[in-house]
């Protein structure tokens, strides 16, 4: 009784202030939020569609496919999109290139050839009309030249179409050495922040705590920024002392079975041998839960706010999954306020 | 006091890095310990029966394994006419075209060994390579391009005559063999035309039940198809009947399994017919997935008992434990972190200990029931170690009767590590017990690390993939564990445990540091140091163990890098005859002391003394700067000193009252001996090229410069010459500390330094020997001179 009363009074405090903020600070004109959809087949649920249509969502952007290295250390496509159905908003297509790939290719014009060949011929063979393309990659200091030439001849291949990019925290952080990439526009990634191997990190997708590491008050960039939150949840399974599986979406309500014991906050312990989400799980393994928690996310909103940072609209990661619904169309909406 | 206080912590410190060098030699290729070595116990898996899925071995399993399958076949059909070489010279020709069919036949038979009983084969052979080639040729231009969003367009027209002529060649030929041949290419039309109820139809009429090589190929055809169309379990049942039956695709077979999720693997078990076939897939399922395999391992040993599947599962679940028992890696404790998060950290430690125990009790199990083979009292010896059951593990070993040499090398490695984990401290009886089973495990060469790189003696056992990712640290980690033993109370000890060598480390440090507070691997070792290791050797019982690890440290670096490395025992005597002679070069850099360096020579043997030699006189002055490279080729041609000599000459020029000659030539002897010169060697032990360092020390010779020029009665010649050389000490100081010219902004470096006010010596002889021979021959040589007059 106790503790419901406690997560109520919580409730309305977090509430009042939020009005506050709301309603006494902010002024901007927000674009609708938009998604992120990172799976290989692509087909929504009624849950997913019900969501886009309560943000009202204009835009949601689809990885089209990955490039890696082959055996033979040469660049090739994998895990492309199957559209499964058609979208019904307009759809930006994003790649996600390995970083060891500019370790290893030094033509990088003939690989911008390729990948903008590639995404043109399925927005050709799906009827999308693209109006800009996103590229995430992790470049490093080693990479950077190969990584912004491949973008600059990206530029060229796509003709009118916008080309973004993904930036990092480190990369924001360390602009000097990171360098910024030639492009108009940014995706500044906030998720992913703290170490994912190490059991003792409290929550590696989300940490404001973290995040003050990397971005301050004086934080600035030179291009336009887009920002993207997360709001994912899986289940990190330790076992003999390292991170061993990753259970996609797996939500706290599944972990509360016999099979299980709480050992903290967002830790179970394994108690027999036994499967979760198709995934084999055994006798004394820790299961670390991880979301994205609403009050994390207003946190960062504050922080943002505190900046000298802006962003042209913000984009949710991701809705490829199951845990997703229309009733979080408020909250994401009101983050979306939040942000400046 | 000062001084000598911070050369104690440099010891101190020293000896640390050098306890870490251990691993950081080896370091690149492994995180953890691997002591039970599964090369080892399976009999480097090179037998067929050995399903050693966590690597390959390239004997067994590499592709020219099919192609050495393939070609048996068609010699036995050939009646052992021609030999499998070429055989498969014929069929593996790259990208040569195939002729006409008699000129096929001409190019066969003139490698024909005998004659056939049926020729004719001969023809049947050539038409059916032909044939596959064609096949081959047209499926290239099938190969899926990835840059591609659309999947190739199949044009049936381009397999239907193949098709028709595979049936016919099927239809016509009566040699079952041959109608296998050409079943197969009939396979793989209507595989990649995506025919795949045809493919289904003809696998059944063809090959079902058929236990032939080709037949296996064909099954995992009819794997992939099944794969390609969604029924998983389905193919992983077939591809788990061709991982049992044909090594040549095992890899293929294994990597195209998919047995994560649990229900594939659960629909998979229920598709096996036989306990055989469950059991296979529960070995791969082990193998395979990331799931702790007790419960795989159980079913096995429950329905087989003493299987290969058993043992490799079990070797694959100890190398796990290993992996975490034996990180070199900080853990996580060592860290500041969220104290509410250490209770997590705890409780997953608690998980190996119960994993470790669960393991014990399996393994106890199997040898309840079946005691016969040594692997499992082996493993069992290994995981009581684990456990610190030093006892049991002692007694477990002892149970073992028969061993081959392997089996009594992985004996021997578990037998030390038990005995040095089940006491406190070691006697001189324990050190000759572990040294007598190092030298028998590293086949009486003191050779370290163990397994690591291609070194003899044990680098026969491994193969080359293996070492990639990890290699047998016994040697490594018993180092490491007599070196914690003994710490900072023996000296000696330390430093020959210290996983390093003498010429890569003491000698190394002997070099006159530059700057000990930027660079700590620089710290220096001193003539203090050097008598502390020297008095700790005297107290040092030379046992078998503390020889073993002497004669590593203390080889000479000609047989460190030899192919055929074979290291002799060093007696301690030679190892103390080698730290004199590293403390006479040490004391050598200071004249004060050459009494005592002449000492320390005098009782030495020969052979230490003419370990180290230069070519060519340190006391010749000349004005060329020093060509390193050239007079490496020309030292044929030159007279040899060794460090005796000179210190002998130095004794006999330094005899006082000091002359002015005499100083000058001690001047320049030690400038040509120091880094600067080209007989460095005698003050020094290496010289990089990249940068300074090794004796960078320019006071002795600047002393003595100075004092030639005091003293008075040199000729202007050689008063131009000896300002020439201090130039030289001059600039070479000023480097030191500001830098090395670069080449890039030489005369902007140049100049900074000469208004700095670093040219005081150069300004003397422009000013005062501008008309002496002297100068005129040092204006010929040297570049600097010439720009500091431009």
């Amino acid at each position: 009784m106790l503790i419901d009363l406690r997560s109520i009074s919580s409730k309305i405090i977090l509430s009042f202030i939020l009005s506050f903020v709301l309603f006494s600070c902010r002024t901007k004109t927000h674009p609708p939020v938009s998604f992120y959809y990172w799976k290989q087949g692509f087909s929504l649920s009624k849950p997913q569609k019900d969501l886009l249509k309560q943000c009202e969502t204009k835009r949601l952007f689809v990885k089209f496919f990955d490039v890696v290295l082959d055996e033979q250390q040469q660049a090739k496509p994998t895990s492309k999109i199957d559209f499964q159905e058609q979208p019904n908003v307009e759809v930006v297509p994003c790649v996600f290139i390995q970083n060891e790939v500019f370790e290893q290719t030094h033509d990088t014009k003939r690989l911008a050839k390729k990948v903008a060949k590639l995404i043109l011929e399925i927005t050709a063979h799906q009827q999308l009309k693209v109006q800009e393309v996103q590229i995430d990659c992790d470049w490093t200091k080693g990479t950077k030249d190969a990584y912004f030439g491949f973008l600059e001849a990206m530029k060229l291949e796509l003709g009118t179409k916008e080309l973004a990019c993904t930036i990092r925290l480190h990369q924001i952080k360390y602009q000097e050495s990171s360098g910024v990439p030639p492009v108009k526009k940014g995706l500044l990634m906030c998720y992913n922040m703290d170490d994912i191997d190490k059991v003792t990190t409290p929550n590696s997708i989300l940490s404001s705590k973290v995040f003050q590491q990397y971005i301050t008050e004086n934080t600035a960039y030179p291009i336009q920024l887009d920002l993207a939150l997360p709001i994912y949840q899986w289940g990190l399974v330790f076992r003999l002392g390292k991170l061993s599986v990753i259970v996609n979406d797996l939500s706290t309500q599944e972990l509360h079975s016999s099979s299980f014991v709480q050992v903290d906050k967002n830790t179970f312990m394994v108690r027999e041998n036994t499967t979760i989400r198709e995934t084999n799980v055994c006798k004394g393994d820790l299961i670390r839960h991880e979301a994205s928690s609403t009050k994390e996310l207003f946190n960062l909103a504050d922080i943002l706010t505190q900046t000298n940072l802006t962003f042209e609209q913000v984009i949710f990661y991701h809705l490829s999954q199951e845990h997703i619904s229309s009733q979080h169309a408020h909250t994401l909406s009101q983050i979306n306020r939040l942000i400046p | 006091m000062l001084t000598r206080y911070h050369r104690s912590i440099a010891l101190f410190l020293s000896v640390l890095i050098g306890l870490q060098s251990i691993s950081c030699t080896w370091e690149p290729y492994m995180e953890y310990d691997m002591l039970f070595d599964r090369d080892m116990v399976f009999h480097h898996a090179k037998k067929n029966t050995t399903y050693n899925a966590w690597y390959y071995n390239t004997e067994l399993y590499q592709s020219d394994n099919l192609r050495n399958e393939n070609a048996d076949s068609w010699v036995a059909f050939l009646e052992n006419a021609y030999q499998r070489k070429d055989i498969i010279e014929f069929i593996y020709r790259g990208e040569t075209s195939f002729g006409s069919r008699d000129k096929e036949l001409v190019n066969l038979r003139k490698n024909r060994i005998k004659s056939l009983k049926t020729p004719s084969k001969e023809n049947q052979f050539v038409d059916c390579i032909v044939f596959a080639l064609k096949v081959e040729k047209m499926l290239e231009n099938y190969l899926p391009d990835p840059w591609e969003d659309e999947p190739i367009k199949i044009n049936i027209a381009d397999f239907s005559p193949l098709i028709n002529q595979a049936n016919a060649q099927i239809l016509s030929n009566q040699d079952p063999f041959i109608k296998e041949r050409y079943a197969f290419q009939l396979m793989k039309l209507y595989r990649y035309s995506k025919q795949y109820s045809a493919f289904t139809a003809n696998f059944k009429k063809h090959f079902e039940g058929k236990q032939s090589m080709i037949g296996f190929w064909a099954m995992e055809h009819y794997a992939g198809v099944l794969k390609e169309t969604k029924k998983i379990a389905e193919a992983n049942y077939y591809f788990a009947k061709v991982y049992v039956n044909c090594p040549a695709k095992r890899i293929s077979a294994y990597l195209s399994m998919s047995l994560s999720s649990p229900s594939d693997f659960a629909r998979t078990i229920n598709l096996c017919a036989t306990e055989e076939e469950k059991m296979a897939l529960y070995y791969i399922h082990a193998m395979q997935t990331k799931t702790l395999a007790q419960a795989d391992l159980t079913e096995i040993t429950q329905k087989l008992g003493n299987h290969e599947y058993a043992r490799v599962v079990m070797s694959h679940e100890i190398n796990k434990l290993e992996k975490i028992l034996f990180n070199r890696a900080k853990s996580e404790e060592d860290f500041e972190y969220q104290g509410d998060r250490m209770k997590a950290l705890h409780l997953l430690q608690g998980q190996v200990p119960a994993y470790l125990k669960e393991l014990i009790q399996l393994n106890q199990g199997m040898l309840d029931k079946d005691d016969s083979d040594a692997f499992w009292h082996l493993s069992l010896a290994y995981l009581y170690y684990l456990n610190h059951q030093n006892d049991e593990c002692s007694k477990m070993l002892s149970s073992i009767q028969e061993k081959t040499p392997e089996i009594q090398k992985q004996h021997d490695i578990i037998f030390i590590i038990n005995y040095i984990d089940a006491r406190e401290t070691l006697t001189e009886e324990d050190e000759q017990i572990i040294g007598e089973k190092l030298y028998a495990v590293n086949e009486n060469n003191p050779n370290y690390p163990f397994l690591a790189g291609e070194t003899w003696p044990m680098g026969n056992y491994t193969n080359e993939s293996f070492l990639i990712e990890e290699y047998n640290s016994t040697n490594e980690f018993i180092f490491r564990k007599i070196a914690e033993r003994y710490g900072t109370s023996n000296a000696f000890i330390a430093t020959i445990f210290s996983g390093d060598f003498f010429t890569n480390d003491l000698c190394v440090k002997s070099a006159t540091a530059i700057d000990v507070e930027k660079d700590y691997t620089k710290f220096q070792v001193t003539v203090a140091d050097i008598d502390r290791i020297l008095s700790d050797l005297k107290r040092t019982p030379q046992t078998k163990l503390a020889l073993f690890a002497a004669s590593y440290y203390f080889q000479t670096p000609d047989n460190s890098y030899s192919e055929n490395r074979k290291l002799p025992t060093l007696p301690f005597r030679l190892c103390e005859q080698k730290l004199l002679e590293l403390k006479a070069t040490i004391l050598l850099r200071n004249p004060a002391k050459i009494d005592e360096v002449l000492q320390i020579y005098a009782a030495l043997p020969p052979e230490i003394i003419q370990e180290n030699v230069v070519y060519g006189s340190p006391f010749d002055y000349t004005s060329k700067t020093p060509n390193f490279a050239l007079h490496d080729e020309n030292q044929g041609r030159m007279s040899k000193m060794t460090r005796m000599q000179f210190a002998q000459n130095v004794k006999r020029l330094a005899t006082q009252p000091l002359t002015a000659e005499n100083a000058f030539q001690l001047g320049v002897a030690y400038y040509n001996a120091s880094y600067y010169g080209l007989q460095w060697g005698l003050l020094a032990y290496y010289r990089p090229y990249s940068s300074p360092d090794g004796n960078v020390d320019m006071r002795v010779a600047e002393s003595y410069l100075n004092s030639a020029l005091s003293l008075g009665g040199l000729s202007r010649d050689r008063q131009a010459q000896t300002y020439f050389m201090l130039a030289r000490c001059e600039q070479n100081r000023y480097a030191l500390s500001n830098g090395e010219f670069s080449d890039y902004s030489f005369f902007e470096d140049f100049y900074a330094m000469r208004r700095s006010g670093n040219m005081r010596n150069f300004q003397t002889l422009v000013a005062n020997y501008a008309g002496t021979a002297g100068y005129q021959d040092i204006i010929r040589s040297c570049k600097y001179l010439a720009y500091y007059l431009n």
